[in-house]
């Protein structure tokens, strides 16, 4: 014992006199303080300020003087996690003082905050910094608190001095890469959840230093939960760095670990319990010791004021002002109460008060983008505060499905471990087994106050009888909330759907009723009800497609396997869950979807969901609308084998679509677009020619969803960023342009960060854009060229004339060899053996150099231009120039589709000059090359015959040659985009019959008898839209306001100018329908057509179309276009117009 | 040699089919031979009819391409797609995938064929009989077809 102690100090002294007498005594500590055992950690970090190095303590890194300073020392050697986090301790206990002091700045910054004291919290930020040194901490903070203070630009501005600072001072990546991150999470247009979920993915990659994965992941990634290993990577990143920063981390990494009952970091918690001790006023490792010992009675916790929850929970929904005291703990239940008896919140409240509204939101709907939005940015900006722990916790319960009541809540330990009282509300998401204690030392600290009473019915314990009578002050509302989730805590299902439902019915403020179906579905969940729960999740959400994210939707789908599919086809309700669930949640359940939707129809004994049409009154209207309108569209029915084509497919969703304008009269706008739409598409496909021939495609619609979910967010933030000046320079936008053009990774690495955000982001984003639609695996032009091309049906067009002639042979599959042409060796048995042979030979030897020249083509020419494909015919790039007019055109105006627009131009730009080359390759170099070989062949043969007749091998050849040009001219039209014949809608009358289609698809009983006086007239230019939509307003008038709804008679006279259609369209109307209101209402409309005022209109008119129609036909010509339109005595209503008109020319199709 | 046999020969590829056609014609001169082109074509045919034996494509188009028909979408499963529906209609004919993609491509995935066999083997296991590698250039797959043809069939 003696010895071991004697040896033990001789350590201590020994690592002290390698520190002392080092030239490096940094260096000397890291390299040496494995040696110290635990028990003289502690003394050798209190002696380690002693020593100096030019006169300066070698710690001095833990007060930074710079932001470039941060982290800049060598990490320390590696010790065991409970060592690294003994050390940790020590160092704490070591700088208790100013700990204490900088957790009292801390929570003074926290409450400046959130009572919009900004000015105040920024200059407290400049004085914690003067004390305390540059720190993550501070830098963070701040970024956060400028954006709301002073926004955008003065975040910006606050990022480009620390990466000026950085690159000063040595290039410390470190903080900048930090601080560009803090930046753009502070941004109002990035999505912080979204950008955390993308970096844990970056982070999760093996290239990455596991320390500084750790770190990173601590510091940006929202929900990261360290293990002991992460724990200690991140407190040995953290010695070398701010003492802030590393107590932070510390602290942090306990209470994320201790939330998730990680039971691995059990030294951390201990290390925080004994650190409690020394640091007295910070109250998170107070909280953190309280949990970790299992809630010890004790008093040292400080009570707060309950009146306002008691009055929550007791039905006095008395609205909060801005004169309550702040405190973090209590602004749930204000935002619950400002849910129930909202007010006007005035611009000059505390920055606290202004965030009701966003909560109040959330509670009533849970799927509000813009309240999410609001309180996600203060969440994930200011992640060590107080308030924002409380933020977190009612963020998650109202947006996640994972927040069910059966829960313990991590999110509540962290707002617990945050605040500075005893919060009742801990209660229920404690372990089970420590509930009895928690609610014990509620009910005697606090007292029987109905608060507390209703958290412990919420805990699902039993009341003591004693307090039982305090029951009866809450109100039936919350006395029912409770309850049900009491009782789903102790597994009582059955009663807890029934006082779900039964809360029901009664009127519930919608916070309450959101609740009750979320408590309800939680206890079908466990009793596996799934009817029951596909029923009540479709009912609330098909009215809101984004709640179905709030209840089990996910569980419920993954639960729909192909029995209980089976067994529940004929519910409704069934495909409509998979295509909420598709939609919001995860479209790997699409195929399924499309499975459930057509095994709905089977069990009707139905096969089109046309056919529902004569028994619509089967079903919940509801339901079937939703049906009808998001599951039978071609997207879906496409997988079903009733439909034999796509032209089948549109027509049944017309068919849909009719019944839907009857039984769903309030979208009938949208139903009647959709139906022009797919009448004109219709007519444009009719006219595309060769579809059959052209291979090259790309399916831009699926590219278009993509992109959506893919770059409209950084598409905002490319905006959001012009807008604030940020960005765009000449010279960066060049630079940003030449790397892109010449094939540079952007900010790939790892810590590299883009020059000019703005520029980068909008190169960026047009890469990403051009290589989904050349390289996407399942929508890009790559996947239709290996499909349709590559993959064998180049080698079976360009065999097939030489099979035809017996001319090529079979490679052997294990040797390689190709076989000689035994064909031909016995049909040239007129030769001696030895001529046929060598004949047969070198047919064999011919077949390989022409599946070898096809494998070329196919292999090196027919792809995607890459380093290693550098023959490849498809280069899709763009110019310098090219970018620059798109930036140019992006400006901070620019719409996300005028952006897709632009990209997609630039696409088929160069597509179409690779097309454009791959014709001239094919007539200069692919097809003289396949003709020489077919050539020599011949020649060949005659030297090998040396005059010896050959006369019928030689016409196979010269037959197979021609057959081989044929196949190359076929090959090359796969080559072209596909092109319409004619002009898409070519004549007048069929112009006019999209109209009367787009009408008559949706109406079938309309079916006007025309009378048609047409001259002879040129076709129509890129008048598709405007016409189909002029001759679809005219139409839809004589149907609605005829007053023969049926068969009116219609005569249309077509008159021409040089450059102008004159057009009257006149109607017959039935008796009554002329009358002095009519009259004095077709006045009105032309007296405001005539004053301008249509344009305003347009929307408010009514259903007569009439200034939609002026609308449509335009007002900047001159002279302008005539519109006019009456009564022609009391049996004809007359329309008459102008239209301008441009000769007709091929337009190529694209995509 | 296995008696009359219907056969259902998914493949959208002319010079495949025809290179198909004409090993089964010369091997087994009295089956019946069925050709689908399309996806759908093909799960409506084997819904309505009894078939002894598919023999699949797995890269194919959703629709029958024509004049006036482009096809719908593209599956570079298709097969494996074909294979599910038959599990949802509990048709259990048994299936030879036959296709000259040696990798496949797919969100997220690339396959190589082995990893396809094995991935169709423990999925559909019951009606799922292997897959064999068509290249126009080599002649062992028709040995290879008419071997799984005959352990399939019998004979």
């Amino acid at each position: 014992m003696s010895i071991a102690t004697n040896s033990k100090k001789s350590n201590l002294l020994s690592v002290q006199n390698a520190i002392r007498g080092a030239s490096s005594p940094l260096f000397a500590f890291s390299v040496n303080r494995k040696r110290i055992g635990p028990e003289d950690i502690q003394k050798l970090v209190n002696w380690l300020p002693s020593v100096r190095r030019r006169g300066r303590p070698i710690l001095e890194n833990q007060y930074p003087a710079s932001i470039a300073k941060l982290n800049r020392a060598s990490l320390a050697a590696p010790i065991s996690p409970a060592l690294e986090i003994r050390w940790a301790v020590a160092f704490f206990v070591s700088q208790r003082t100013k700990l204490m002091s900088f957790r009292v700045f801390a929570e003074q910054f926290d409450e400046l905050m959130f009572n919009g004291q900004f000015d105040e919290a920024l200059s407290l930020l400049d004085t914690i910094e003067s004390r305390f040194g540059a720190s993550f901490w501070v830098m963070e903070n701040r970024f956060a608190a400028l954006q709301i203070a002073q926004g955008l630009e003065a975040q910006k501005a606050y990022l480009f001095r620390i990466r000026e600072i950085c690159g000063c001072e040595g290039e410390n990546t470190l903080p900048a890469y930090l601080a560009f991150y803090y930046s753009t999470r502070n941004e109002r247009a990035t999505n912080p959840q979204k950008l955390s979920e993308h970096l844990a993915t970056r982070y999760s990659g093996t290239d990455v230093p596991i320390e500084l994965k750790a770190f990173l992941r601590l510091r940006l990634v929202h929900d990261f939960v360290p293990g002991i290993e992460d724990t200690a990577h991140v407190l040995r990143i953290g010695l070398t760095g701010a003492i802030i920063d590393y107590y932070e981390s510390f602290v942090v990494a306990a209470m994320r670990s201790l939330s998730h009952n990680i039971a691995e970091s059990m030294p951390l918690y201990t290390g925080a319990a004994e650190l409690a001790r020394s640091i007295s006023t910070d109250v998170r490792l107070q909280k953190i010791a309280f949990l970790h010992e299992a809630i010890p009675p004790t008093n040292i916790f400080a009570l707060r004021d309950l009146s306002l929850e008691n009055d929550f929970v007791e039905g006095n929904h008395v609205s909060t002002t801005a004169d309550a005291p702040a405190t973090a703990s209590r602004w749930s239940w204000e935002a619950k109460s400002f849910s129930i008896a909202s007010r006007e919140i005035a611009s000059d409240e505390p920055y606290r008060c202004q965030l009701y509204p966003h909560a109040s939101e959330l509670a009533k709907q849970g799927n509000s983008i813009e309240s999410t939005n609001e309180l996600v940015h203060v969440v994930h900006n200011f992640p060590a505060s107080n308030f924002a722990a409380v933020l977190r916790d009612y963020l998650f319960e109202h947006t996640s499905v994972l927040a069910g009541p059966q829960f313990e809540r991590a999110t509540a330990v962290q707002a617990f471990i945050s605040s500075k009282t005893l919060d009742p509300e801990l209660l229920p998401h404690l372990a089970h087994t420590l509930r009895p204690k928690y609610a014990e030392l509620l009910l005697k600290r606090y007292g029987p106050q109905s608060f507390v009473v209703t958290q412990i019915v919420t805990a699902g314990l039993d009341l003591d009888p004693l307090y039982a009578g305090e029951l009866s002050v809450l109100s039936p509302t919350i006395l029912n909330d409770a309850q049900a989730q009491g009782r789903l805590r102790t597994a009582e299902y059955d009663a807890a759907a029934a006082i779900s439902r039964e809360a029901r019915s009664q009127s519930l403020p919608l916070i309450f009723l959101r609740r009750s179906q979320r408590f309800e579905a939680a206890a079908l969940l466990q009793q596996n009800e799934l009817a029951n729960l596909c029923a009540l999740i479709s009912t609330i959400s098909i009215a809101d497609e984004a709640l179905c994210a709030l209840f089990p939707t996910l569980e419920c789908a993954n639960r729909l396997d192909k029995a209980a599919r089976k067994a529940l086809a004929n519910d409704i309700s069934i495909s409509l869950i998979l295509d909420l669930c598709t939609k919001v949640i995860d479209d790997r359940f699409a195929r399924i979807r499309a499975y459930a939707y057509e095994d709905f129809l089977f069990s009707l004994r139905l096969e089109r969901p046309s056919q529902l049409g004569s028994i619509l009154n089967k079903f919940e209207v509801q339901k079937l609308i939703y049906y009808l309108r998001y599951l039978c569209i071609p997207d879906v029915m496409q997988k079903s084998s009733v439909f034999n084509g796509t032209k089948e497919l549109e027509n049944e969703r017309l068919a849909v679509l009719a019944i839907l304008v009857r039984i769903d009269p309030g979208h009938t706008q949208s139903y009647e677009a959709e139906t022009r739409k797919i009448t004109r598409d219709q007519l444009i496909q009719s006219a595309i020619r060769d579809v059959e021939q052209s291979k090259v495609y790309v399916d831009i619609g699926a590219i278009q969803k993509w992109a959506e979910q893919n770059l409209r967010e950084r598409f905002l933030r490319y905006r959001e960023l012009r807008a604030a000046g940020v960005g765009a320079e000449k010279e960066s936008l060049l630079r940003a342009i030449q790397n892109a053009v010449a094939g540079k990774q952007i900010a790939e690495e790892l810590l590299q960060l883009p020059e000019d955000e703005a520029t980068d982001l909008l190169v960026d984003m047009v890469r990403q854009l051009l290589r989904q639609c050349t390289s996407d695996p399942i929508h890009g032009l790559d996947l239709y060229l290996s499909m349709r091309i590559r993959h064998g049906t180049l080698s079976g067009q360009l065999r097939s004339p030489l099979e035809a002639e017996h001319l090529i042979t079979y490679r052997a599959a294990d040797s390689n060899e190709y076989m000689q042409n035994k064909y031909w060796a016995d049909r040239l048995n007129h030769l001696d053996w030895t001529t046929a042979d060598t004949i047969a030979h070198k047919l064999g030897a011919f077949s390989a150099e022409y599946d070898k020249r096809i494998d070329r083509i196919a292999n090196d020419f027919i792809q995607i231009w890459s380093s290693e494909k550098p023959h490849a015919w498809f280069r899709i790039s763009f110019t310098a120039f090219e970018l620059q007019l798109l930036a140019s055109n992006i400006d901070a105006g620019a719409t996300f589709d005028e952006f897709l627009d632009q990209g997609f131009g630039l696409f088929w730009d160069s597509l179409k000059i690779c097309l454009e080359n791959i014709s001239k390759l094919m007539d200069s170099e692919i097809k003289p090359a396949f003709f020489s070989l077919l050539e020599n062949l011949e020649k060949d043969i005659h030297q090998i015959a040396q005059g010896k007749p050959t006369f019928e091998l030689d016409s196979a050849i010269r037959t197979a040659r021609t057959g081989v040009m044929q196949a190359l001219d076929r090959v090359e039209r796969w080559f072209k985009l596909p092109v319409a014949t004619t002009t898409p809608v070519s004549s007048f009358v069929d112009l006019l019959d999209v109209g009367l289609r787009g009408v008559t698809n949706i109406h079938p009983d309309f079916d006007p008898v025309l009378e048609r006086d047409i001259p002879e007239l040129p076709e129509m230019v890129g008048g598709l839209t405007l016409f189909s939509d002029i001759f679809f307003v005219i139409f839809n008038n004589i149907r609605l306001h005829s007053g023969i709804p049926n068969r009116p008679r219609v005569w249309v006279r077509v008159g021409r100018t040089e450059n102008r259609l004159q057009i009257t369209i006149e109607n017959e109307i039935s008796e009554g329908v002329f009358n002095e209101t009519s009259a004095a209402k077709i006045a009105t409309i032309h007296d405001r057509i005539d004053r301008g005022d249509y344009q305003r209109s347009v929307s408010s008119e009514g259903r007569s179309g009439l200034t939609k129609l002026r609308s449509l036909i335009g007002s900047d010509h001159t002279p302008p276009l005539k519109l006019d339109f009456g009564f022609r005595g009391t049996a004809k209503f007359f329309v008459h117009f102008e239209l301008s008109m441009r000769e007709t020319s091929r337009r190529a199709i694209r995509g | 040699m296995p008696e009359l046999k219907r056969v259902l020969l998914v493949e959208d590829d002319e010079p495949k089919w025809t290179a198909l056609y004409k090993c089964l014609n010369s091997n087994f001169p009295s089956f019946d031979v069925h050709l689908e082109r399309s996806l759908q074509g093909a799960v409506r045919f084997v819904r309505g009819n009894a078939v002894d034996l598919v023999l699949l494509d797995m890269t194919l188009p959703n629709f029958e391409t024509g004049a006036d028909e482009p096809g719908g979408m593209a599956h570079s499963f298709g097969g494996e797609e074909f294979l599910r529906q038959m599990d949802r209609f509990d048709i259990t004919t048994p299936v030879i995938v036959i296709t000259q993609f040696e990798m496949f491509s797919a969100a997220n995935q690339t396959l190589r064929l082995p990893e396809l066999d094995n991935r169709l083997r423990s999925e559909f296991g019951d009606v799922y009989k292997g897959a064999i590698y068509y290249n126009a250039a080599i002649h062992d797959w028709e040995k290879q077809l008419v071997k799984a043809m005959h352990k399939v069939l019998g004979g």
